[in-house]
């Protein structure tokens, strides 16, 4: 008993150096944490029309599509003030009610059901924003992907300018831009 | 220094948990910083499998193509061994008991087994063959269990659970990939896969697979005669039409030579033959499916397939020729509606050739299923609650109409809990050979001077009907700690109207006796237990996951169990994925089986507990192409796992240590 004791010590050592050795590399972050932090950042340097919000509306839609931990990660912003307005996310996994989305994140779609969420969404003032270089292909305008470690914001300029949503220069220069449409019209 | 020990433990362990409740990123800090400096930050993607909860109302596990990769699994049944819950037994090298929540056997009938939507249950058992079943494992996406029923959407037959193999679109498997390698038992396998673009809008990939695995061995240590060879290709081309429609055509075909020690019962001394067979058997299948989608929640889906087999065995030569077309519709109902309906038709054309021990009605036969489901999931209260109703209805030649009900409640109370539970009615239909064949089971050798020669046989009949269960099922799942997920749940089922043969009047034929046992739906059992799967990603690059199952089974008769036998009640399987560097992976997954009971035409087999250790440690030299070394089974020189029904002699499954390279091009 002692000897399994000293060997169960010795391994809850190993697991806190283990541990500890994550936790001081070179302050990394949670991807899906970072990933939220940044839609929201992305919001702040982009405008929409005045048409778009009710004068008398004090919130910011940011709609997730996605599972409980983007879900989680994006309620943890939830009240913070962006452009003014309110942030109020809303777990829009459904598919329902897309267009009174200011932003909408999304996660987790297969590819088929994305292009047509985004193609409905044609025209429309909302910002989307997802992962990689595929959901800009799909026909959405922003999207996350990771490079070497670190995040790397992908813009599809074209589709931005159809749904006559405008983004600052700031977030321009620190992004690679695309400039092409939705994948075949029907 | 047992205090001192003590001492230490009680300082570490509550730092070790403060260190583990505390490793998740502060986002409050993270807003602060600027676009630029979030840009900079470096990102670590904890795998999300420990903290995603699925929103199913139903007992659901993924296997995931990683999973599947890193176990060093060599086929279907071998990966099933991840899933909680899931009893798989290996009779011997080519042939697996798989069931779910008991009632497990060679010929287990309550488990429903789909590739990318066939369903590959066969009319002839109301089972699975497993060895006919296989995919190029390196192109699965993922593989979805579900214990419990899922008649409503799929069907009879999906009575205690339902595995869902679904292989990757082509667009995702571009390119080639080259498997070579073999070992003790899998002596020698490869496979080549090619992935191309046929225009701008069609992918397509075709590939080849063979494998030679070894004898196992008998109880006394000799060869058990069970070697086997197969060679199995296919394709599969997915194109997107139009952004609406897409269309997606595969098929594959095998052919595959099975050895078996088989024994067959004769009427004369030694009132049994033991016999080394070769089986010849192949077949393929051909599936198309159509989709076209109106919006993001509307959608329908036209699916095809064609599917034969053909077995030559001395009980008996099967042909069997299945064409089943589905179709769905989904649609998306004013906001708190999701209702999906759909109607099938299934025709079965077969025929038999029987060895002269037994009787079959007609040799050839065409039946016919017809179906229809609709199934609602309902919003009671936003991202809370959600409650699922729908009914499966199905006519079939041999039951006549069936109803299968489920009524499911889905309760999401925050974002780190989910609670659900679950009543279904479902049922299993009668087998081909369950309606129409008679069949010399044992021949007991006279016991002078007053018992003579005893022929038992099995007379099965038309009037044998549907076996039927309710089941009830509770779910939890949660991810309250960090990076640990939880998912639990606790099932009864009630079953009546299982098959179960009575013994009949004697009749004496001359030189024997002939005892019939009838066929009969007299038999009651009730099932209950409870599963629980866990993870807990350790750290970024160590995983840990836990199953634990627990099964009682009780029957009405006390002979009931004489005649299905019993399942093991305890499995537990521990299982850690560990990536030290980048390019090194090592694998270790421990399994304890508890004792089971199996029943067999020679005999009932107590089948001891045991456990079993399974490593696989890979290399990555460079990106593409990866090195590894599986052992499978190390604990033991030899190990028992399941007598099979009748003929099959028992196989004790062998230590195996393979090889293997993938080269990706």
């Amino acid at each position: 008993m002692p000897f399994l004791m000293k060997k169960l010590s010795a391994i809850l050592c190993l697991l806190l150096i283990c541990n500890s050795i994550t936790t001081a590399q070179a302050k990394s972050e949670e991807k899906q944490a970072v990933l939220a932090v940044l839609a929201l950042n992305i919001a702040r340097f982009t405008s929409w029309s005045e048409e778009v919000f009710d004068k008398s509306s004090s919130t910011f839609n940011l709609c997730v599509i996605g599972d409980n931990i983007v879900q989680e990660s994006f309620l943890r912003m939830e009240k913070k003030i962006i452009n003014g307005k309110k942030l109020h996310i809303l777990n829009r996994s459904r598919l329902r009610n897309l267009s009174q989305c200011q932003l909408l994140y999304i996660n987790g779609l297969e590819r088929k059901t994305l292009v047509h969420v985004l193609f409905d969404l044609k025209d429309q003032p909302v910002l989307t924003v997802g992962e990689g270089l595929a959901f800009i292909q799909a026909g959405g305008m922003v999207g996350l992907e990771k490079l070497n470690g670190r995040m790397q914001l992908n813009i599809n300029l074209s589709i931005v300018k159809q749904s006559k949503l405008v983004m600052s220069s700031r977030i321009l220069k620190l992004a690679k831009i695309f400039e092409s449409l939705h994948p075949k019209s029907k | 220094m047992k205090t001192k020990t003590k001492k230490k433990l009680a300082i570490l362990l509550p730092l070790y948990l403060s260190c583990v409740l505390s490793v998740s990123a502060n986002q409050n800090d993270l807003l602060e910083l600027s676009v630029e400096d979030l840009l900079n930050v470096e990102v670590i993607s904890v795998a999300k499998k420990a903290k995603s909860l699925n929103d199913s109302p139903a007992a659901i596990f993924v296997i995931s193509h990683d999973d599947i990769k890193r176990i060093g699994a060599t086929s279907i049944p071998e990966a099933l061994r991840l899933a909680p819950g899931i009893d798989v037994a290996r009779i011997d090298a080519n042939k697996w008991a798989v069931s779910a929540r008991g009632f497990n056997g060679r010929f287990a009938n309550k488990l429903l087994v789909l590739i990318d939507g066939r369903n590959t249950y066969t009319h002839a058992f109301s089972g699975v063959y497993w060895e006919n079943l296989d995919v190029m494992l390196e192109d699965v996406e993922r593989i979805e269990i579900i214990r419990g029923p899922g008649a409503t959407l799929w069907g009879a037959n999906a009575v205690n659970g339902v595995i869902n193999v679904i292989t990757k679109n082509s667009a995702d498997t571009q390119g080639g990939l080259l498997v070579a390698g073999g070992g003790t038992e899998m002596q020698g396998f490869g496979a080549f896969r090619y992935g191309t673009k046929l225009n701008s809008d069609t992918t397509a990939r075709a590939y080849i697979k063979g494998f030679k695995w070894g004898e196992n061995s008998n109880q006394a240590g000799d060869d058990a005669g069970d070697d086997w060879e197969k060679v199995q290709g296919g394709f599969r081309i997915d194109s997107q039409l139009t952004i609406q429609d897409s269309l997606t055509v595969q098929g594959d075909a095998y052919s595959s030579d099975i050895n078996q020690r088989g024994s067959f019962p004769i009427i004369e001394a030694p009132y049994q033959n033991i016999v080394d067979e070769n089986i010849d058997s192949f077949g393929g299948n051909l599936l198309m499916r159509y989709q076209h989608t109106f919006s993001s929640t509307s959608d329908y889906s036209l699916q095809v397939f064609y599917d034969f087999y053909d077995r030559d065995e001395i009980l008996f030569q099967e042909s069997r020729n299945v064409i089943d077309i589905d179709f769905q519709y989904r649609i998306g109902l004013l906001e708190w509606n999701d209702m999906v309906w759909g109607l099938g038709y299934r025709y079965n054309h077969d025929d038999f050739g029987i060895i002269n021990t037994s009787t079959l009605n007609s040799e050839s036969r065409n039946d016919q299923l017809f179906s229809a489901f609709v199934q609602d999931e309902i919003t009671l209260i936003d991202d809370t609650l959600w409650l699922t109703i729908g009914s499966k209805f199905e006519h079939n030649d041999y039951s006549g109409f069936e109803v299968q009900p489920t009524a499911r409640l889905m309760w999401a109370p925050h974002q780190q809990h989910r609670f659900w539970g679950a009543v279904s009615r479902s049922v299993r239909t009668p087998s081909r050979l369950e309606h129409d064949m008679s069949m010399l089971q044992v021949v007991r050798p006279a016991q002078p001077p007053a018992t003579p020669v005893v022929a038992i046989v099995s007379q099965n009949k038309n009037t044998f009907n549907s076996e039927e269960v309710i089941s009830y099922e509770l779910g939890y799942r949660t991810t309250f700690i960090n990076n640990v997920s939880i998912d639990f749940t606790a099932f009864y089922n009630h079953y009546h109207e299982l098959r179960y043969y009575e013994l009949g009047a004697p009749e004496f034929k001359g030189t024997y006796v002939e005892l019939p046992a009838n066929i009969s739906n007299q038999l009651k059992s009730h099932t209950y237990g409870f599963e629980i799967a866990t993870v807990w990603q350790m750290l970024d690059w160590w995983r840990w996951d836990a199953n634990y199952s627990l099964l009682q089974m009780d029957y009405n008769r006390l002979n009931g169990a004489d005649q299905l036998g019993s399942s093991p009640q305890q499995r537990v399987s521990l299982r850690s994925t560990l990536s030290p560097w980048n390019h090194v992976d090592l694998d270790v997954l421990f399994r304890y089986v508890d004792e089971n009971i199996s029943i067999s035409t020679f005999g009932t087999a107590f089948i001891k507990d045991y456990v079993s250790l399974d490593i696989r440690l890979a290399w990555r030299p460079i990106n593409d192409i990866e090195i590894s070394v599986v052992g499978q089974n190390l604990l033991a020189e030899k190990h028992f796992e399941y007598r099979q029904e009748i003929v099959t002699q028992d196989a004790y499954i062998d230590r195996g240590v393979y090889g293997k390279l993938v080269w990706q091009f």
